[in-house]
């Protein structure tokens, strides 16, 4: 019986992103979830019992490792030390051998890959102990396989591959050091405990097993839901179970609330605080940090409209009904993605200025040079040197174009037919 | 489109008033100051476009009442009418559009009615007064291209646009959102790249930290190697005065004489030994003497020793004296409690019966078992007794049942009709009959009855209260007249009354009822006449005298209905009765049956009890109430008997105890060894005796024992001193020859010169072992003599000195180091508990959500400005032509020729000017004020046709629009009007008469509608 902790990508003291204008209890609480996900862990490990830790990659977030984060995570390596589990690492894009700090110390049941591949016996001394193979990336930039000089196995002992690669095609993450099920399978390994990809997925089910963990905390938007590590049991027969656990200290969110069926602001608020307390129950003690995309068509886009700030405003009161309970609940961003209610096809129908106007963005949306001529218009920001290194391209995409014109259109008919509207 | 007609519910001051438009061209209202012109305006306006989203209800109040708001009545241009009509709610009041009766539901239809155009198109080009044409000289650019375009709010929707997307961002301003964030940014970025620097100091102090570490622990390590290399020169210095002594005590030992052994510490040993030899001696005189004394006294004769013999008989005696006093005491009570009791088990069998004797009373089984068994034939005796009672009981009831039964029988046999013993039912089935055939008797009865008083009425005499009556009232009617005068035809008319009446009554008594009611008498006599007899023969078979049928009415036919249902619950009563008797008498059958049965088994119980009686050896006669007392009295005797025999057995014990003593004492008494004064009588004196003289024995010979073993042992001490002072002697001489001579004098010289040879060795030692110890043992003394032998004492002192001062260095040097270590542990405490880094990559990238966030916002601004103006200046190039166009013509024709074209820019350059005959170009500003007002007027008329050959031709209404214009002016725009009438309708609002008549002069096709005063 043999029993493991499979954990990766666990970004010590990154910063939460895709939120803004944080209430400083809570940013504190933000500032130390990666380190409360890393303490979870490690009490994981000493509960459980488990003969070994294996994280990988990515344990810091950027080639500068913070200070309070590398103090930490030896803390936590020399505390399983002090309980007698093993700990494997290996090093990802995020922590390149390169960067990582000769000064860091790990105490001698720590065990980290070099850049070559490498297989250690979790017990030394023991014949039959399971074997973890692993390689770390020398430099950031890795974009070949690193199975290439992988090193087979056919032995009896269970082994572990321990990697951080991007398994087929995945358009979220970047792809480094890129490999395929088939690829795996051919080292040997029983099992494969991956890393970089964020969110926990099973790619294999047997021979071998290919999982990634995903992250021990979720730091963005898109990364919502319970975050942790497996639990694997390995019995005599090499047989595997495994067990989610979640060790994230703090969880995203993300609330898609259609407008269509309400009315007034102070409905949203209703239907949005019900939201909020359904999520908190479903969180399971922790705190939430949740995003709002508001979409659909109705009137309250024109409510929403009608004053500069009131997203502002409908967020900063939610937030003052959650932010001061403990377990709290902080909505990072409102995204207002509503239109209008205007019925466009009749506007376009309309022989005034209206109608030429919409006729007229229809025709620019179908404008092949569209994302250049906007990319112009949006030059004097997107190109200021000053803001260019903090921006990312707005219109990376002609999707992104398309959209924008939608806004844009949006905004301007908000302005025209208010009258209209009056009207009845 | 024209207007057909105005319906105001309520709306300012009028209140459902309908304005009917003819279907003219022209219409003008007429009427003075607050005759509600401009309410008219205002309500088509509302009506089409609604009321304004914010107090609505003070918007021209329903002053008189009604409910606020109306309908307008519409014909479109292709010739449909339609019915808007709106009141004030919600949203500017809900507007409901009707056509032949039908809801109209399209908003494109709707829309295309009301020109595709907003509230303030209408209000600025169609509905205008003399303040909205004014108005334009203030951003007449503006005003005319947005209310031309159809998008009044363009102007302020173009500068809302910038304002807000400027306050985002602009290239130059250092104020705006993106500039603060971008600014902060920076700052925090300077920040994190010094807090990067943090990692490499932390790993360089640490390093340091280790250094600094591993030379205190050098530094450590020398300062105890000095220290201890001082300590042991130190040991050198201290021990030099001990190492010289040593040295001269050794060559002092070398030049001694004494050679070979002698004994150890002679002289004390010599002297010890004369001393224990002297002291032995002495000590075996005194024994000898002791022993003497010992043998003379054990060897004594003892008086009455014969007793000796006798011990065991006389220790019995000893130990039983009390006891036989006791015994001489308590036999004569004993024995008369015997008899006692023996009397009293006599009289116990006595009272059982004369054939009980000890035996039998023993044999009886009184264990719990037969108790058991006694207490069972107890219960069920008695619950057989008890069932026999309840069975008695039952059946004294069931016998008095019977008996009341039998009594109830005979009563009710009594009280039957024999006469109705067969056909009760019958009868009461007849009664029902009768009663029957009496209502139908009855009820032909009175309908004979009913019939002949209709046939008397016919002969009765005519009515003449109704003519009296109507005479009476003609009577009155002409009285009336006359008193009052009134016209003649009201007594004429009365008479004439009078007269029909007469008529009336006297030829309208026509042969009413000309039926046979005579016939239908006949008839009915003939019913009741069947149902008498009918009713006749029920009662004679109910045995009713038939004398006078008439007289057996309902009450009598009562009363035989209640003898017969008496007679019938007497049948009843008497049916139960005797079914009850019936029961009861079974009953008690069977009660009886029950009674034998039980009798039997109690009999059989009984004779079961006597054999059981007998098989316990009890008399038969017992009953299971009586056994009970029986028993306890052989209890009784039992425990009697028992008594009886325990007091035999102690008077046997206390005789038998006496004699055994008095034999014991006499086969003392009788031997003629002792002397006993054996004059008494009394056995206790002599044994008395006994006792006394065996105690003296017993010491006597206790004594002679003593002396005896005191003897043995003084000759046994004898021996061991003779031995132990010839053992002394012996070590005495072994000493002496030991040390080589036989005279203890010769020996005490010659163990002097021993003992300060001995003297000189042990200090030898001390020394030596003194050495040792300040080495704490470490070193055998052939090394350390080697150690003191390679060193002189000035190079200890030497190297003492250069150690202090090595040490004094290096006690210098710890502060320092341990200072340094401190601060660099604190140094590193600080790095590690500084989080600020932290705190600002977490507020950077809060301040990216928010520059991300701004730039979006800022984006689409900018975008839906630029798509608004290239739409602009789209619309105008393509669409500006036709307006400029129109305007021309009738800024030529209105200004009479004298200015023949009007020119607009389009895009960014929107300037507006006009070109006059003699090809000079005029900007607005340099016209005069009544030739601008023109211009205007024809830019409207321009907007006003191009609108309409794009759609729906809206009517125009002006409020005193010509007022500034002088007579000849005015003239030429109400002909302008007229010729605007052409195609559309035009609703002209004033105040002024000659207004009025210039349109009247003007054109055939004007209507003017007079407004009073409101």
């Amino acid at each position: 019986m043999f029993r493991f902790v499979h954990a990766a990508d666990l970004h010590l003291d990154s910063s939460f992103t895709g939120i803004r204008n944080t209430h400083p209890d809570v940013g504190e609480i933000l500032r130390q979830a990666t380190f409360e996900a890393y303490d979870n862990l490690i009490k994981l490990c000493i509960e459980r019992e488990v003969d070994a830790l294996l994280i990988a990659g990515d344990v810091f977030d950027g080639a500068t490792h913070s200070l309070p984060g590398q103090t930490k995570f030896e803390k936590g390596l020399e505390r399983l030390h002090k309980h007698g589990i093993r700990t494997f690492i290996c090093h990802g894009n995020h922590d390149p051998l390169n960067s990582w700090d000769a000064g860091l110390r790990i105490p001698d049941t720590a065990h980290r890959f070099g850049s070559e591949p490498s297989c250690v016996p979790v017990y030394p001394d023991s014949p039959t102990s399971p074997v973890v193979c692993g390689v770390s990336y020398p430099t950031k930039e890795v974009r070949k396989t690193l199975l290439g000089d992988f090193p087979s196995r056919d032995s009896k002992q269970f082994t572990i591959g321990l990697l951080h690669a991007s398994v087929g095609a995945d358009s979220a993450h970047g792809s480094y050091a890129p490999c395929t099920i088939e690829e795996l399978a051919a080292v040997g390994c029983d099992y494969w405990a991956l890393g970089h990809v964020h969110t926990r997925a099973v790619k294999h089910q047997e021979n071998p097993c290919v999982v990634y963990s995903g992250n021990t905390q979720g730091r963005h938007p898109n990364e919502t839901g319970a975050r942790g590590v497996y639990v694997v049991d390995v019995d005599d027969d090499h047989h595997i179970e495994m067990e989610f656990v979640p060790v994230d200290s703090v969880r995203w969110e993300q609330l898609h609330v259609d407008i269509q069926d309400i009315t007034s602001l102070l409905d949203l608020d209703e239907r949005l605080t019900q939201m909020v307390d359904g999520l908190r129950l479903e969180a399971e003690g922790r705190s939430l940090v949740y995003r709002i995309r508001l979409y659909g068509r109705g009137h309250l886009h024109t409510l929403l409209a009608e004053t500069d700030n009131s997203i502002d405003e409908l967020r900063t009161q939610l937030n003052e009904t959650w932010q001061g309970q403990r377990p709290f609940a902080w909505c990072g961003e409102i995204d207002d993605k509503t239109r209008s209610e205007i019925d466009r096809d009749q506007l376009r129908k309309r022989t005034d200025f209206i109608g030429d106007f919409l006729k007229f963005t229809e025709e620019m949306s179908q404008d092949q040079n569209l994302r250049n001529s906007l990319k112009e218009e949006l030059a004097p920001l997107f190109e200021n040197s000053g803001a260019k290194r903090y921006l990312n391209q707005i219109l990376r995409t002609e999707a992104d174009a398309k959209a924008l014109m939608e806004a844009a259109e949006d905004a301007a008919l908000d302005l025209l037919v208010t009258e209209d509207r009056d009207a009845g | 489109m024209r207007i057909k007609s105005l319906h105001i519910d309520g709306f300012g001051i009028y209140r459902d008033q309908s304005f009917p438009l003819p279907e003219h061209s022209i219409t003008v209202f007429h009427g003075p100051n607050e005759a509600g012109k401009s309410t008219v305006l205002e309500f088509i306006r509302m009506v089409l476009f609604g009321f304004p989203r914010r107090h609505a209800e003070q918007h021209y109040p329903a002053l008189a009442g009604g409910r606020h708001g109306g309908r307008v009545e519409i014909l479109s241009d292709d010739g449909q009418c339609f019915t808007f009509e709106r009141h004030r709610g919600p949203h500017g009041g809900q507007l409901n559009v009707r056509s032949d009766g039908q809801d109209v539901h399209d908003l494109a239809l709707i829309a295309r009615l009301r020109g595709d155009l907003k509230a303030a198109d209408f209000q600025a080009i169609l509905a205008f007064d003399l303040e909205s044409l004014k108005g334009l000289d203030g951003d007449i650019t503006s005003a005319f291209y947005s209310a031309g375009i159809g998008a009044t709010q363009l102007p302020t929707a173009l500068k809302n646009l910038e304002d807000h997307h400027k306050r985002i961002y602009t290239q130059s301003g250092r104020k705006q959102k993106v500039a603060t964030v971008l600014a902060t940014l920076t700052t925090l970025d300077t920040q994190l790249r010094k807090a990067e620097g943090q990692s490499k100091e932390y790993r360089s102090t640490r390093r340091r930290l280790d250094e600094l570490a591993a030379a205190i622990a050098t530094t450590d390590q020398t300062q105890d190697r000095a220290r201890r290399e001082r300590e042991e020169r130190c040991r050198y210095q201290k021990a030099w005065p001990t190492w010289v002594e040593l040295q001269d005590i050794q060559t002092q030992l070398s030049r001694s004489s004494i050679q070979g052994g002698f004994p150890d510490d002679p002289l004390i040993r010599l002297d010890n030994l004369e001393t224990h030899i002297a002291e032995n001696e002495d000590n075996l005189k005194q024994i000898r003497l002791k022993l003497s004394d010992a043998t003379g006294s054990a060897n004594r004769p003892i008086h009455n020793e014969a007793l000796v013999e006798e011990d065991a008989r006389c220790k019995s005696l000893t130990e039983r004296r009390k006891s036989y006093q006791d015994w001489c005491r308590d036999l004569p009570t004993q024995k008369g409690l015997l008899k006692k009791e023996e009397a009293a088990v006599a009289e116990l069998l006595q009272a059982l019966g004369s054939d009980w004797n000890k035996e039998r009373v023993g044999s009886v089984d009184l264990s719990l078992t037969a108790r058991d068994a006694i207490e069972g034939w107890k219960e069920r005796l008695n619950a057989l007794q008890e069932t026999q009672r309840g069975i008695d009981q039952e059946l004294s009831r069931l016998d008095q049942a019977c008996q009341t039964a039998e009594h109830a029988l005979a009563h009710a046999q009594d009280k039957l009709n024999p006469d109705l013993a067969d056909g009760l039912d019958d009868k009461i089935a007849l009664l029902h009959d009768a009663r029957q055939c009496w209502d139908k008797y009855q009820k032909a009865k009175q309908r004979l009855e009913a019939l002949e008083d209709v046939a008397n009425d016919d002969t009765a005499l005519p009515d003449h209260r109704f003519p009296m009556v109507g005479v009476g009232v003609v009577v009155a009617l002409l009285m009336f007249s006359f008193v009052l005068d009134l016209p003649w035809y009201v007594p004429g008319g009365s008479l004439a009354l009078l007269l029909l009446l007469l008529l009336r009554w006297q030829f309208g008594k026509s042969p009413k009822d000309t039926s046979p009611i005579a016939d239908r008498v006949a008839t009915a006599s003939k019913l009741v006449d069947e149902a008498r007899r009918s009713y006749g023969k029920v009662l004679a078979a109910l045995d009713v005298s038939l004398k006078d049928v008439d007289r057996v009415d309902l009450a009598v036919l009562d009363q035989i209905g209640e003898r017969l249902n008496e007679e019938r619950k007497l049948r009843q009563a008497l049916k139960t009765a005797m079914t009850d008797l019936d029961i009861q008498q079974k009953d008690r059958t069977t009660c009886r049956d029950q009674r034998d049965q039980q009798q039997c088994d109690i009999d059989a119980a009984t004779d079961e009890w006597s054999t059981w009686l007998i098989e316990q050896g009890l008399p038969r006669t017992l009953r299971v109430d009586t056994v009970p007392e029986f028993v306890a009295k052989i209890e009784q005797g039992r425990t009697a008997l028992t008594a009886v025999k325990a007091r035999k057995d102690r008077i046997y014990g206390i005789q038998k105890g006496i004699d055994e003593y008095e034999d014991d004492v006499k086969a003392v008494a009788d031997k003629k060894t002792i002397s006993l004064d054996v004059s008494q009588s009394d056995v206790g004196v002599t044994a008395d005796q006994i006792i006394a003289l065996r105690v003296e024995v017993q010491t006597a010979v206790r004594d002679r024992k003593a002396m005896t073993a005191r003897a043995r042992e003084l000759t046994i001490e004898s021996k061991t001193a003779e031995g132990k002072v010839s053992r002394l002697e012996k070590r005495r001489d072994e000493l002496l020859g030991a040390g080589g001579t036989t005279n203890p004098e010769d020996f005490r010289v010659k163990a002097k010169e021993f003992m300060d040879y001995q003297q000189a060795t042990a200090t030898r030692d001390t020394l030596r072992k003194t050495l040792r110890a300040a080495w704490m043992g470490w070193h055998d003394i052939d090394v350390l003599e080697k150690m003191f032998l390679d060193t002189t004492i000035d190079e200890v002192n030497d190297e003492i000195t250069r150690l202090d001062s090595q040490l004094q260095e290096l006690r210098a040097l710890q502060p320092v180091q341990r200072e340094e270590q401190a601060e660099l542990a604190a140094k590193l405490q600080r790095l590690l508990s500084d989080e600020d880094s932290s705190q600002w990559r977490a507020q950077r990238e809060e301040l990216r959500e928010e520059l991300r966030a701004l730039a979006r916002q800022w984006s689409t601004l900018v975008v839906a400005q630029s798509l608004l103006e290239q739409a602009r200046t789209k619309y105008e190039e393509e669409r500006q032509p036709d307006v400029v166009r129109h305007a021309t013509t009738w800024f030529e024709r209105i200004s009479n020729g004298r200015y023949k074209n009007i020119l607009m820019g389009v895009g960014g350059q929107r300037e507006i000017s006009v070109v006059d005959r003699a090809e000079r170009k005029k900007a607005p500003d340099q016209l005069s004020r009544g030739t601008r007002d023109q211009l205007y007027l024809a830019l409207r008329f321009g907007l006003i046709q191009n609108i309409g050959d794009r759609g729906e031709r809206l009517p125009v209404v002006v409020d005193e629009v010509l007022v500034n214009c002088d007579p000849a002016r005015a003239k030429v725009v109400v002909d302008a009007f007229v010729e605007l009438a052409r195609t559309t309708q035009v609703l002209v609002l004033t105040c002024h008469p000659w207004i009025v008549n210039l349109f009247k002069a003007a054109s055939q096709d004007v209507e003017v509608v007079e407004m009073a005063s409101g």
